[in-house]
């Protein structure tokens, strides 16, 4: 995959900006890093929603999962099992694209609670159990490339690192972009990096070498903040 | 502040968060952790009074509380950043000129001078989560509870965040639940709950496990550059 050079107009305001052609063909997991509102998830948008196509910023466009960073929307006014059944739909493309056995083995994998409460709505779970679903329903649904946006803000340790087990199997498979403030993602997974700050694309390259990227050392590494 | 002695909060007619054994302190910052689903989020709206059992909250007098949702998007009160700010102080009977000057200033510490006239919906979600923390806390109380502030906030945010509370934690109390145990070494004490059960109240420095800055300083990367940093 290519990305090309692009200004896109995000409203009246703002414009996120990229200057160089970025080849992502040598790499399999991508860590979008970069300050808040930098410009990470509008990037994404460009990636996955089927309106913006035709800027051709991408050089290919497949089918794309995509876990949103907030579920709301997702899980409003539904049960596990209404959720299922929608991903189940082939009226829509996902249908098309979920795997219902390797979702049950990723729910496993998460330690979803079982089947007993299945037909509760999703308000009534915590989001650390709804982060986990949605990992698995985007985990399950196969897919050129897959995009976890904020995937592990709810989860702990140990769920963090099934995440990752997850993110390891998929990739032979799926292109996959991974945003996170949580640099220990970024390290366990990825094996490139794009910076963006101050909503332009400031930086990209393998995980080696962008682990010394100025910027990022200062946000993510500072050794002082670290030891506390 | 609150003592909470046998406490049991009913989520479904099977399910319920127990509550031991409990004292709040004055003047103390807690981290409240526990695995997703173990009843954090329950315990603070418990504590903020959004759970209501009157058999319950006769038994202690609950001290003005201000509760920062674990979802921004579920907090929006107004359109706007400036406004939005604005809201707790106005609802206060704060003076404009006052009113004012503490939203200036919690804006220019959070670093939201530059999109003080944003409509709230065109926010990145971490700008969001941002500017709903710095509304919670304009907020006058005497217990603030935060339920997952630093979720989508970079580290250098999370790191100001809490010194913001360091140097404001000398009238009120602060319970924060956060999933990065590595965030205890700004808290006076830690809450672990377990299986819905308040299984731990501690002192920080007796919190047990890896915290994340060791974990994170015990990466092969990470050492790398490190090594190079030290020379």
């Amino acid at each position: 995959m290519i990305v090309h050079p692009f200004t896109f107009r995000i409203n009246d305001d703002k414009s996120l900006l990229n200057e160089k052609t970025i080849d992502l063909n040598p790499y399999r997991i991508t860590g979008l890093c970069g300050p808040i509102g930098s410009g990470k998830s509008s990037f994404i948008r460009l990636l996955v929603d089927y309106n913006y196509r035709d800027l051709n910023i991408f050089s290919s466009y497949g089918f794309s999962a995509y876990l949103s960073q907030d579920l709301t929307r997702l899980f409003t006014g539904n049960t596990v099992n209404s959720l299922i059944s929608l991903y189940q739909d082939d009226r829509f493309e996902v249908g098309r694209h979920f795997r219902k056995k390797r979702f049950e083995r990723y729910l496993d994998l998460l330690k979803f609670p079982g089947q007993e409460r299945y037909h509760e709505y999703l308000t009534d779970f915590s989001e650390g159990e709804r982060q986990r679903l949605a990992i698995a329903l985007t985990a399950a649904t196969s897919a050129e490339t897959a995009v976890f946006d904020e995937p592990t803000t709810a989860l702990n340790r140990e769920y963090r690192k099934r995440f990752y087990s997850i993110i390891n199997e998929l990739s032979p498979n799926t292109r996959i972009f991974i945003i996170s403030h949580r640099i220990n993602d970024i390290l366990a997974v990825c094996d490139s990096v794009i910076w963006f700050n101050k909503l332009k694309i400031a930086a990209a390259g393998p995980l080696e070498h962008m682990i010394r990227y100025p910027e990022l050392v200062r946000l993510y590494l500072d050794v002082e903040r670290l030891k506390g | 502040m609150i003592r909470l002695s046998d406490i049991r909060i009913n989520l479904s007619p099977k399910l319920s968060v127990r509550i031991p054994d409990f004292t709040l302190r004055d003047k103390t910052i807690y981290l409240l952790t526990g695995e997703s689903g173990s009843g954090k989020t329950t315990f603070l709206k418990f504590l903020a009074g959004y759970i209501s059992d009157n058999k319950i909250q006769e038994s202690f007098s609950s001290p003005k509380t201000a509760l920062l949702l674990q979802n921004p998007m579920h907090q929006m009160i107004t359109s706007t950043v400036r406004t939005e700010l604005q809201f707790p102080l106005i609802q206060q009977n704060i003076s404009k000129n006052e009113t004012e000057t503490r939203v200036n200033s919690i804006a220019e510490y959070f670093g939201l001078i530059p999109i003080m006239d944003e409509k709230l919906h065109n926010l990145s979600f971490g700008e969001l989560q941002t500017v709903m923390l710095a509304t919670t806390l304009l907020i006058p109380a005497e217990l603030y509870l935060l339920d997952e502030p630093t979720s989508h906030l970079d580290p250098v945010m999370s790191h100001k965040m809490y010194q913001w509370i360091r140097g404001n934690s000398k009238e009120c109390s602060w319970i924060i639940a956060s999933q990065y145990a590595d965030e205890y070494r700004y808290a006076d004490r830690v809450i672990i709950f377990e299986d819905l059960f308040l299984n731990k109240d501690i002192p920080a420095h007796d919190y047990p496990g890896l915290k994340e800055s060791e974990y994170m300083l015990s990466h092969p990367e990470t050492l790398q550059y490190l090594a190079r940093f030290q020379k």
